[in-house]
């Protein structure tokens, strides 16, 4: 389990982590969300041990994280600004990985090699950023690490290597109970393939559960007529008489409370992730506009 | 099973062989090439002047910069430095292994180098070989220094070079900004150099033979600048440990350094443009100095800012409180609290006078009798007193004095002076007596120095071409007891003050020109002589008499 307790950061007067706390849970698919600046990436930095906290703990296993060579050997990351040696290839940077990691698998380099079509000769800085993601997987896979970090990690690739690159992952996960961390911009992506969700704003956690909790915490109903009291309500969008509501209860409570109503019509319907994240951060001023075109 | 902290070393180590093999080739092409001239000029390198050669030298100092920054570059580049430190290695072994990797792309190519000249040198090459890479790791324990305080190349480079030739820049500073301010004091470099530059000292020290008495001084302060590499590279390893790797790409890694920058670039951009003062007239030296103060401040904030906008605010306040200091100290130098400027010894306290054109003079007048004391004291009090120039009253200029007392104590204290003409008399006198035209005061002391005499003669007026004499033996004592007496009594006016004889007034017929052959140290060996040249002035009659009279009785050489 890696866990961030109370994490503070703070870059000359910006805090970028305001008393972050977080828990991936082992084995888990963990999608880490948030606007632009919401501090994930600062996040993400402490938890390879990049960046040392001015308070607050980064732990692996109760292991802290920092400085520690026998827990970054069990993790490895994709960040969003991919470095590869200068002239250096796909076989260089195998060789300087196989050096650096005590689990590098060579057999599983050779094998996931196939997926990739990747020339092996060329070096790794003049391929497209696709391809360097690609081949950024394809070291990082070959790894074998516990916990994997990945940064936007299908940002650039084309919906066929997208595909590929998550029914890897989740082999992965399925097969050796990798531990994944994603952050990304793709909600729709992420509903898919997340058993859990972080959402963060402004350095902080806003919400943080199992994915199939937060679905069944937040509710899209549409009604005629006026909005019962007991709801909590996340956002409302009136539309001539029929009135839209996000509201934070369970399908049952909502049920519960919307028959007891006496209203004309309403209907409870599924929300989606995106839905969620957008509704969420609208209680925290991260409001969406009705717009008037 | 594989241990997986050698693993990550070698490999690493390996990583940077190959990355930055350019590097060692580089170094490795140049000592080949050195090879090569070594043996096609059929030279001895354990002969030569240099013990140790100074382009190797420049190399230690090239290298002992280039090493770092590409070994250790990945700290200015976010991108490369959070891939770097994201990775299963301790700082610490990556600092060990990027270290050794440093020492090996050095150290190989200098001993092959080393051992395929040695069949070349006669006396050995172990001094050179274990100087060198002591040399080496000064430099690249600096290297490293200042990459860890820096954030960037650029000031990583301005950093080293601060640090190797810092104290220089200190004393240009003092010299421009503040002596003209204490007219008379002198600066001299020689502390400056002796306490920080390594890369100043070492150029300016240089082993003249590989004798042990030479080699063993310059050896022990090449030892003490390793051991001074060696401390600077532990205190790199602190640094590292404590650096914060956000700092990338950051001008200074730790901010306080930043506010060094400022104040640096504040004063020596005043130092610069106070060069082209001279431009101007000597009032416009201020304004410069202001003007290149100004710009280095707000230069060296927007470069730290990486914005124009640094006109308002801290900025401001910043350079308020430069200014305070500066002028502050400025005021109070030129109050001259310390009494430098007219302070003069007490002549009980005196054992030692001497009176030169300047520092770089070797001719010196001297004398240690009391009673010519006074005299000295009053032409520096005149020198003192004197107001400030104005070239545009058509003198004949100034003239570089320097006075030097040296005191009972041991201690000597110097002044240096630009006179003015109406100084130029008493001065030409002194510069006339024997002990500053040949470093002696006895007739006895000359006549027994002269090793032979050569005089040529010049027609000025007819087309004439000159005529060469070579003096007997015979008459060196008789010629030196004329010239001596001429020099004591003030006739031989120095070129430099000659404007005010009167020779321009006379059309000149013939001039004297007198090479004397000097015996350095009483050796008969021709090529320890010291030679003088006397150009004879019309004022020293009695020797010019003597040579009208000699050139009427012989033939000149043929």
């Amino acid at each position: 389990m890696l866990e961030l307790k109370n994490l503070t950061k703070t870059f000359g007067a910006f805090k970028a982590l305001d008393d972050l706390t977080m828990t991936v849970p082992k084995g888990s698919v963990y999608g880490l969300v948030g606007p632009n600046g919401a501090g994930k990436s600062t996040a993400i930095r402490h938890i390879t041990g990049v960046y040392r906290p001015d308070s607050g703990s980064v732990t692996l296993e109760g292991i802290p994280v920092y400085e520690n060579t026998s827990v970054k050997a069990r993790m490895a990351s994709i960040t969003d600004d991919l470095f590869f040696f200068s002239g250096a290839t796909i076989e260089d940077m195998r060789k300087y990985y196989a050096g650096i990691y005590p689990t590098f698998d060579n057999a599983l380099f050779q094998k996931v090699g196939e997926a990739f079509a990747l020339p092996v000769k060329s070096p790794v800085r003049r391929f497209s950023k696709g391809m360097q993601k690609q081949a950024a997987f394809w070291l990082t896979i070959a790894c074998r690490p516990e916990l994997m970090i990945l940064d936007e990690p299908v940002d650039g690739l084309d919906p066929v290597m997208r595909r590929q690159i998550w029914s890897l992952l989740m082999s992965d996960v399925a097969q050796q109970g990798t531990t994944i961390l994603v952050s990304s911009h793709n909600l729709r992506e992420l509903e898919d393939i997340c058993d859990h969700v972080g959402i963060m704003n402004h350095g902080r956690m806003l919400l943080e559960r199992s994915l199939a909790d937060m679905q069944g915490s937040t509710v899209k109903i549409q009604l005629v007529g006026q909005v019962p009291q007991g709801l909590e309500v996340l956002h409302q969008a009136d539309s001539g008489r029929l009135v839209t509501v996000i509201a934070r209860a369970s399908t049952q409570q909502a049920q519960s409370i919307l028959s007891g109503a006496g209203l004309t019509y309403y209907d409870i319907l599924p929300l989606s992730l995106e839905e969620i994240f957008i509704y969420e951060l609208g209680g925290a001023d991260h409001e969406i506009k009705d717009i008037i075109l | 099973m594989r241990s997986k902290t050698l693993s990550s070393d070698l490999t690493v180590f390996k990583k940077d062989l190959t990355r930055f093999s350019p590097l060692w080739i580089t170094w490795s092409v140049f000592l080949l090439i050195n090879c090569y001239l070594i043996y096609s000029n059929g030279l001895d390198p354990s002969d030569r002047y240099d013990v140790f050669p100074t382009e190797i030298l420049i190399a230690n100092i090239l290298l002992g910069f280039c090493s770092p920054v590409m070994l250790f570059g990945y700290l200015f580049d976010p991108k490369e430095c959070f891939t770097t430190h994201s990775l299963p290695i301790r700082r610490e072994r990556l600092f060990l292994s990027h270290l050794l990797s440093g020492v090996v792309m050095y150290l190989v190519p200098w001993t092959l180098y080393c051992l395929a000249i040695a069949p070349a040198c006669k006396n050995g090459l172990l001094p050179m070989f274990v100087l060198s890479g002591l040399q080496f790791l000064f430099f690249y324990g600096l290297g490293i220094f200042c990459v860890m305080l820096t954030g960037q190349k650029f000031s990583a480079a301005i950093m080293y070079g601060l640090l190797n030739f810092g104290s220089i820049l200190v004393y240009l500073t003092a010299e421009v900004i503040y002596m003209p301010l204490l007219p008379g004091v002198t600066l001299s470099m020689d502390p400056f150099v002796r306490l920080c530059p390594p890369a100043a000292m070492m150029f300016r020290t240089s082993v003249h033979s590989w004798l042990a008495q030479d080699l063993i001084p310059y050896s022990r302060n090449i030892l003490l600048f390793a051991a001074v590499g060696v401390g600077l590279l532990v205190a790199s390893v602190f640094l590292y440990r404590s650096r914060k790797l956000e700092r990338a790409e950051n001008f200074m890694a730790y901010p306080a350094l930043n506010y060094l920058f400022v104040v640096l670039c504040t004063v020596f951009s005043g130092w610069f443009f106070t060069i082209f003062s001279s431009l101007f007239s000597a009032s416009n030296y201020w304004v410069m100095l202001a003007i290149g103060c100004i710009i280095g401040y707000f230069a060296s904030v927007m470069l730290l800012k990486h914005s124009p906008k640094v006109f308002y605010g801290k900025a401001l306040a910043g350079f308020a409180l430069i200014g305070v200091v500066m002028v502050g100290s400025i005021l109070m130098v030129k109050a001259d609290p310390m009494g430098y400027v007219h302070y003069m010894p007490e002549p009980q306290s005196i054992t030692r006078m001497e009176l030169s054109r300047d520092e770089y003079d070797h001719r010196t007048y001297f004398t240690e009798d009391p009673a010519m004391f006074e005299g000295l004291m009053q032409l520096h009090r005149e020198l003192m007193d004197q107001p400030p120039y104005d070239q545009t009253d058509g003198s004949y200029g100034t003239r570089s004095v320097q006075i030097t007392y040296q005191l009972n104590s041991g201690k000597t204290v110097k002044r240096y002076y630009s006179a003015q003409q109406p100084n130029f008399e008493r001065l030409s006198w002194y510069m006339s007596q024997p002990e500053y035209r040949f470093g002696f005061q006895s007739l006895s002391e000359l006549q027994h120095a002269i090793a032979h005499i050569e005089l040529t003669v010049y027609f000025p007026q007819s087309s004439q071409s000159e005529q060469h004499y070579t003096f007997r033996p015979e008459q060196y004592n008789e010629f030196a007891a004329i010239l001596f007496d001429d020099c004591k009594a003030g006739n031989m006016t120095d070129n430099a003050f000659r404007g005010f004889s009167d020779d321009t007034s006379e059309t000149i017929e013939r001039v004297y020109g007198i090479q004397l052959a000097m015996k350095g140290n009483g050796s008969e060996h021709p090529e320890d002589y010291d030679y003088v040249y006397l150009e004879i002035p019309k004022s020293a009659a009695a020797t010019c008499a003597w040579l009208d009279h000699y050139i009427d009785t012989f033939e000149p050489d043929r």
